[in-house]
């Protein structure tokens, strides 16, 4: 055996050459070439190899291919393309026409002049509201009991933040306060023009049960490598505090949460689970309502679908469901029913 | 039906190609229903970045990477690479002439599923995608030296599982029924429809 190891670099080349003879002559085995000349053994392993080789190349392309197979991933094609369409439709077009409509407005408020003193009233009050509310806050905190000057300290703040976004210029610090009661008008008036943009006049079809499931698949397999388990580690109580973790879902390992943007056109988080069977999942929450956010269709469900009801696409299979005014969104990154429920208590998929 | 700015016929390229996707995502992922979410995973990618294709002429080398990228990320926990010896046992080769057995491809996709998913993708772009050892290491962007070794370790494993009796010790002689070598596993094996 003493001499097998002087001779690996052969049978490492061997193993290299593809059936019908053609790599032997690349430049970079011509060791091997010159080498089946004078050594039997080798010329006998080379010509084995090749035969099995070109047995297992034949065996490699037998397989049978579905019938309609080509219609079904045209199908899938279009609805993907459709849904994300969509969403992106959905997205983009708000974006630009919140910043079309601020920079309208603040042209109109500081050509027109500037009012000595502020005045919310009816709409442009509600858009200083929607302007001004805190993310975490829950809907439905009450507002009432607040005094005139709490609401007007909140109207200079609100007026700061988007003069600040708007023109990007102004910085903090005193300010005349009329220029400070003029952005808080501009920002009335954006905020104004957020409710004339989102009011449900030509808003797009709603997402259907199915597209959410979609979604959250490409969603989950758009995201790059290292994404997953980035995020802070999550100790919290499921159901407790917005955006909080699914009272559904059953785990006791690591739980990791992080930040997402554009699933659906909202933003949430996405709280990752790496079960102790070594099986990864991502549980996404947005709110199911949102402003300029595509509207979810009736009928979603209320509790985690059957593994068969779910969406399964690459590996992945992806369930969705609401709870408690939010949407939830869980992707096992593995298509299986054992993977799936293993995230869940028994008695809580039905 | 193509996304904007993408210069590909999205339904010719599915007309043309999605029977060699599909049996490369078989081979690769063993069953029938992984095989089809990648083979429509694969297109779909295809459909959002048709526009990075550069050459109309290797469309198909194109979705074969795609459909690889897509394998191996389906894969969340790789199976770790047995270590091994870095030799290829001399006996495990037959020493005198004898026809190598037959290989039915349920046997051969037996053999597969019990190998890694990168031995498995490098035996794919082997014999599947019939690339040379300078292709596949361009490829993977790793050193030709590497892709050597590890193809001839990925082809001895596959040997192994499909020829267990030479794998075991040294034959004094070439199989006495070289035709058809029954495995130990074969009544095992799965059944397609």
């Amino acid at each position: 055996m003493a001499s097998v190891p002087d001779k690996q670099p052969f049978y490492e080349a061997i193993e290299a050459c593809r059936p019908g003879g053609r790599d032997l002559a690349d430049p970079g085995l011509a060791f091997l070439a010159d080498a089946l000349g004078e050594d039997t053994t080798l010329a006998f392993r080379y010509q084995w190899s090749q035969t099995v080789d070109r047995q297992i190349g034949a065996a490699f392309a037998d397989v049978a291919v579905p019938d309609g197979l080509g219609d079904r991933i045209l199908e899938t094609l279009r609805t993907a393309l459709s849904s994300q369409q969509q969403a992106e439709t959905a997205a983009i077009g708000s974006l630009e026409e919140i910043s079309l409509a601020v920079e309208n407005l603040a042209a109109e408020g500081l050509a027109g002049g500037v009012p000595a003193q502020a005045d919310f009233t009816d709409a442009s009050e509600e858009g200083v509201k929607e302007a001004i509310r805190s993310p975490g806050r829950e809907e439905g905190e009450p507002e009432a009991g607040q005094s005139g000057q709490e609401r007007e300290n909140k109207g200079y703040a609100a007026a700061e933040e988007v003069s600040v976004r708007t023109s990007g210029s102004i910085s903090g610090g005193k300010k005349p306060r009329r220029w400070v009661l003029a952005w808080g008008l501009v920002g009335a008036a954006a905020a104004a023009g957020l409710l004339v943009v989102f009011w449900p006049a030509d808003s797009p079809p709603p997402f259907s049960p199915a597209q959410i499931q979609a979604e959250a698949l490409q969603f989950a397999m758009g995201e790059a490598e290292g994404v997953f388990g980035s995020g802070q580690r999550w100790e919290g109580q499921p159901g407790v505090g917005p955006l909080a973790f699914s009272r559904a879902i059953w785990f006791q390992g690591e739980i990791r949460v992080r930040k997402v943007s554009g699933l659906l056109g909202r933003e949430g988080l996405a709280y990752d689970l790496h079960s102790s069977e070594g099986v990864r999942a991502t549980l996404y929450v947005v709110p199911l309502h949102q402003a300029g956010a595509v509207a979810v269709e009736e009928g979603l469900f209320t509790e985690p679908p059957r593994y068969d009801q779910t969406a399964r696409t690459g590996g992945y299979c992806a369930a969705a469901w609401q709870e408690n005014g939010l949407l939830y969104m869980l992707v096992v990154h593995r298509d299986s029913s054992r993977a799936y429920y293993q995230f869940f208590r028994p008695q809580v998929v039905t | 039906m193509a996304a904007e700015g993408n210069p590909l016929d999205i339904a010719r390229l599915v007309a043309e190609h999605h029977e060699a996707v599909y049996r490369y995502a078989y081979r690769l992922s063993g069953t029938e229903t992984d095989a089809e979410d990648l083979t429509q995973q694969v297109f779909l990618i295809a459909c959002q970045k048709g526009g990075q294709l550069r050459q109309a002429d290797s469309v198909r080398s194109w979705l074969f990477a795609i459909l690889r990228n897509c394998f191996l990320k389906s894969r969340s926990k790789l199976v770790p690479t047995p270590a091994g010896t870095l030799e290829i046992p001399l006996e495990n080769i037959p020493q005198q002439e004898s026809p190598p057995p037959a290989i039915d491809p349920e046997q051969l996709q037996y053999a597969l599923d019990r190998l890694s998913p990168q031995d498995r993708m490098i035996l794919g772009m082997f014999y599947f995608e019939n690339l040379s050892y300078r292709e596949i290491a361009e490829s993977l962007q790793i050193p030709i030296g590497t892709v050597m070794s590890r193809l001839a370790r990925a082809k001895a494993r596959l040997r192994g599982q499909l020829f267990p009796h030479w794998a075991q010790q040294v034959p004094a002689s070439p199989p006495e029924h070289p035709s058809r070598v029954p495995t130990p596993l074969e009544k095992k094996l799965p059944v397609r429809p």
